[in-house]
This record gives C-alpha cells, structure tokens and sequence, in this order.
C-alpha cells in the first residue's frame, strides 16, 4: 500500500524540522556533541527512512513483520530504551564527580580558612 | 599513632556541641573532624564559632559522601587508623579504645562497634533490629563476615582501608556496603562489643518510607557488590 502523498509530505516536513532544530543546538553549542550523536544518528535514519519508505517495507518484509508502522513503533522503543539507559549511565557519572569536587572543595576551604586565619594572625601581630 | 575521629553531622545543632567538646576535653588523645553535611540549621554556625576542626559540604551528599570526606581527609594527612562516630551522641567515645584495639594489634583492618554482642543499652527498635537481622544474613551469605551490628556508625578502619575508602564508597545508607567491599577485598573484619545511648536531642534521618527504600536498596547492593567484586578476589588469591 503506497503512503498518501500528503501524508508523505507532512512526515518529511515533521522530520526535516526536528533534524534543523537539533543541528541549529548543536551549531549553537547548547548541546554536547558526545551525548547527542546518537540525536544526530537517529534523526538521519527516520530522514532516509521518510523519504524513502519502500527501504521500511522491505526490511519489514525480510524479517516477517505484516505492518510497516508496528516497525516504527518497535525501532522507536528499543531506541528509546537505549536512550534512557545512557542517560542514566551519564547521569550517575556526573553524580560521582559532583561528589568528588564537592568533597574536595570542602577539604580545600578548610585549608584557606586556616590559612586566612594565620595570615590574620600575623598580620595584627604586625600592627602592633 | 595519629587517630581521627570522623563525625557526621547534619542538622546536628542540639548535639554537636556535647559530642565534640566530650571528645575535646575527655580524649584530646585523639584527633577529629566534624563533616557538616550542608545542614540547614545552625551546625556549621556553632562549629564556626566554637573554632572546632571542621569541614563543610557546600552541597548535601548524604552520610555516604560526608562519611568519605573524612576518609579522604584522613589519607591526605597521613592517619593510621580512621573512627567514625555519629553526630547525635549515641556513641561513647570511651569505646574507642577497644575499637581500635584489634587494628592497633594487627588482628583487623575494620572494626564495627556491636551493641548486640552483650546486649547492654539501648538496643533500638524491634523493627529495626529485624531490618539489621536481615542484612547481617545477606552479608554473611555475600562474604562470610559475621557483623552482629550490619548499621552501626560506630566503627575503624586501618591506613591502608581508609585509602580504599577514600577511593570507594557506598553514597547512600553506606554502613553495611562498606562491610562487604573491605571483606571482598581482602580486609579483615571484626566485631567489637560497645554500649550505645539513646539520640538525646534533634531527630533520627530514618523515617517509614526511608525504611522501605533501605531494605530494598541494601540488600540489593550487597548482592550487585558480591557479583562485581568476585573476579578481583580469586586475582588476589592467585597471588
């Protein structure tokens, strides 16, 4: 069964502006190269995918699925899944260096704090 | 031999004061530190103003992340043996001395003060007490190590572990993780009878639903911390 040509366009328009918008954060450094490649990646495959669907109803053919669109809905799930495991692994990285800067900040402050009170020592020993 | 004291305290306003001038007075043998875990009431205040030795998180890590910033303290400035003890008084400094014992005598790397060995004091709730019951089985299944008191906060650790710990360590509800890691390790791990008091002012951090979350995530990181840490050990062993 052939997409309706409307259809097609509207998917193809949806497509290229969410690609548009993640290159134009991306160019504008809002987001990080490294955690969004896989952005990058997906929006290229869900591009050539639009505009080309017949390469979907083949890969759907060659692995037995009858409907094309529960193929999308599976791709997107796993893809999803994959993205929230990563986000996850990032997230707890980030926790273990914010505990580290936060620990050592706090041993540093103690050492300036010693060392502002020494220097205020001598100092008002000086003025004397 | 130079000891630190490691004490823990957030929202400690109502205790601090006693716990560390206890030590001040009664054991200046003994060096301390008080890791003020950004409280939000007037702890890091009182300890400003009383000229305490103490550092301040600038952001709340919980008792896992405080515990470890005496630890990495206490490697930074070469101590032997690292103490920790709670904010809120229920340890009886006057315990020390045999708590470090064993580590003094090179009998253990870890020692873990026990208020279940002779029973005297106070012994928490019945509840509670199932709760460490049933960790001191996960662990003894994880490791062998026969801890009677699996969350006591009262316990030392050798040089060379606290340098581990100071690498290492659990950031939430950490007390019996750390039991498991120092044992799959290598270290060795032993009970001490001590006496503890009951939290004389401010209020316990543990409430229903932390109880759950607790007896869920424990259990469950003892078990992830057997499996992650068995290839280690049989590389030691083959030594």
């Amino acid at each position: 069964m052939p997409l309706p040509l409307a259809l097609h366009i509207f998917l193809i328009v949806c497509v290229s502006i969410f690609f548009l918008v993640l290159l134009r954060y991306l160019v504008k450094r809002k987001l990080n190269l490294k955690y969004s490649l896989i952005w990058l990646l997906a929006s290229i495959v869900m591009l050539v995918g639009v505009i080309f669907p017949q390469i979907i109803v083949w890969l759907c053919s060659l692995v037995g699925i009858q409907t094309p669109a529960n193929a999308a809905f599976f791709v997107a799930i796993i893809f999803l899944f994959v993205l929230v495991m990563m986000l996850t692994a990032i997230v707890s990285h980030m926790n273990l260096r914010v505990y580290r800067n936060t620990q050592t900040q706090a041993i540093l402050e103690k050492r300036v704090r010693e060392l502002e009170d020494k220097l205020a020592e001598l100092d008002s020993k000086d003025g004397k | 031999m130079k000891i630190l004291i490691i004490i823990p305290a957030y929202n400690e306003q109502e205790n601090i004061e006693r716990v560390v001038d206890n030590l001040i007075n009664n054991f200046p043998q003994y060096d301390y530190l008080v890791v003020n875990d950004c409280s939000k009431d007037s702890t890091e205040a009182i300890l400003k103003a009383r000229g305490y030795n103490y550092i301040s998180l600038p952001a709340n890590l919980g008792i896992g992340g405080a515990v470890q910033s005496g630890y990495i303290y206490a490697a930074q400035n070469g101590y032997d043996i690292a103490i920790q003890i709670d904010g809120d008084g229920q340890h009886d400094p006057a315990y020390i001395e045999k708590l470090i014992e064993p580590i003094v005598k090179g009998e253990a790397d870890m020692t873990i003060g026990s208020r279940f060995i002779e029973k005297k004091g106070f012994q928490t709730s019945f509840l509670r007490r199932l709760g460490i019951n049933l960790i001191r089985f996960v662990i003894r299944l994880c490791c062998g190590v026969k801890a009677t008191d699996t969350t006591s906060g009262f316990r030392a650790s050798s040089k060379e572990l606290t340098a581990h710990f100071a690498r290492e360590y659990a950031f939430d509800y950490p007390e019996p993780e750390a039991i498991v890691y120092a044992s799959l390790n290598g270290y060795r791990v032993k009970d001490v009878a001590v006496e503890m008091k009951e939290r004389e002012g401010g209020t316990s951090s543990i409430n229903a639903l932390r109880s759950i979350y607790y007896m869920i995530k424990v259990p469950v990181a003892l078990i992830i911390l057997r499996l992650g840490t068995r290839k280690k050990r049989k590389k030691k062993e083959g030594k």
